[in-house]
């Protein structure tokens, strides 16, 4: 185990927030006295808020994935799919590049990013020594990432927008939209959540 | 290790890194320098010329364009002789008339009331700290605005126009409209309104003029 260079081990509290240095407290939270945020040395039950954050998303992911994401309406012509099916019937009319983007944002992206919150998680609680630097980049992606899954949500809502009073052609918003939406605020919400010092942190630092 | 006995009182020279904890010696930084926290790489300070005037200057510009933005038609949809045209809050409005509360409030989140109210927040921050007025709601203010920071998406829904109209190519006619424009003018200055801002210099500001 490698010696702490916290600033929490040397008697140094730093404010979330404006990033303020103060000194170790008996009790906690101590106020800022520049933003008044409460300060712990650590976000209190970070771990356990994320977890619960990202099983929930997870757990919608499924629905999210297999129901229909909307209705076309082309003309008397129905066709519903589900945000696979999508992806698949762009490439199949030629839009390659399209299809891809979809397909990196709305499935790629959710997945990978719950997959290695998950595995940031795990290394945190039971202290698996994983390279510290390699997994703070990750987070880093994560936090970075996570917002462009709403690219879909924005499409299906200005496709919405595009044809509503039009008579040949309109679009319908079915349930797993709102699904899929849920689960990025979610995934959104578990990583801010997530206390990015714990992945330095020592065994013998509090948590 | 948690005795604070010491340390005596040599608070000024010490800082710590957000993100990693890591117990660091404070440093100037010269504009358009960075400082970075050399165990995590997290960007501690990247002080611009005149960042507090020149983030005013975008947030007022923005503000120029943010109605313009939202209310006039982003796309000209033609389609069998019959034209139709959008902007951000047709697209809000449909989404609510047609019973898609969930989406529609997300939509009209963070794309309506993120960006005017963190360009309120810069206003009101950025005025204060000039003229160097006190007000006790300068922190919380700053703080409202880092939070939602995140929350805002006039990219993402830059990148859903672009991915909309290449879908609808086939089936219609597409131009761009007024609004377009003011929303790509818009866009630009929030992204500048985040390289601009060195938020340890607002912090220490508001230290300063904050009681």
């Amino acid at each position: 185990m490698s010696k702490s260079n916290s600033a929490y081990s040397a008697g140094y509290l730093c404010c979330r927030q404006c990033h303020k240095v103060l000194q170790v407290a008996q009790s906690y939270p101590v106020k800022c006295p520049r933003c008044h945020s409460n300060i712990y040395p650590r976000v209190p039950n970070s771990l356990n808020q994320s977890w619960a954050l990202l099983i929930s998303s997870f757990l919608l992911y499924i629905p999210a994935n297999i129901l229909p994401i909307m209705t076309l309406n082309k003309g008397g012509l129905l066709r519903t799919d589900t945000i696979m099916s999508g992806i698949i019937n762009l490439v199949n009319i030629g839009m390659a590049p399209i299809a891809l983007i979809i397909f990196v944002a709305s499935i790629l992206v959710p997945l990978l990013k719950m997959l290695a919150l998950a595995l940031i998680l795990f290394a945190v609680q039971f202290h698996w020594q994983l390279n510290a630097s390699l997994r703070m980049k990750m987070y880093r992606v994560i936090e970075f990432v996570g917002r462009w899954s709403m690219l879909d949500i924005f499409v299906i809502s200005i496709l919405l927008g595009i044809v509503k009073f039009n008579k040949i052609a309109s679009v319908d918003i079915e349930p797993a939209a709102l699904l899929f939406e849920v689960v990025i605020i979610l995934t959104m919400f578990a990583a801010i959540r997530f206390d990015s010092r714990l992945i330095w942190d020592t065994k013998n630092e509090p948590s | 290790m948690q005795s604070t006995s010491n340390i005596g009182n040599h608070q000024h020279g010490i800082e710590a890194c957000p993100e990693c904890d890591l117990l660091l010696q404070s440093t100037q930084v010269k504009e358009g320098f960075v400082s970075q926290c050399p165990r995590c790489q997290y960007t501690l300070e990247h002080p611009t010329h005149l960042s507090i005037r020149n983030n005013f200057i975008c947030v007022f510009v923005g503000l120029l364009f943010y109605f313009p933005a939202v209310l006039l038609p982003i796309l000209k949809f033609t389609m069998a002789g019959h034209t139709e045209v959008m902007s951000v809050i047709d697209c809000v409005k449909t989404l609510f008339t047609t019973g898609n509360w969930g989406i529609g409030f997300v939509v009209f989140f963070s794309l309506l009331f993120v960006p005017l109210v963190q360009m309120m927040l810069m206003t009101f921050i950025t005025t204060r700290i000039f003229y160097k007025v006190r007000s006790h709601y300068l922190a919380i203010s700053f703080k409202w605005y880092n939070y939602l920071n995140i929350w805002g998406m006039l990219d993402i829904f830059m990148l859903s126009i672009i991915v909309a109209s290449i879908k609808l190519r086939d089936d219609a006619e597409l131009d761009p409209g007024l609004g377009l424009y003011a929303f790509i003018l818009l866009l630009f200055t929030s992204a500048m309104q985040v390289q601009l801002l060195n938020k340890k210099l607002v912090w220490r500001l508001i230290e300063k003029h904050g009681e």
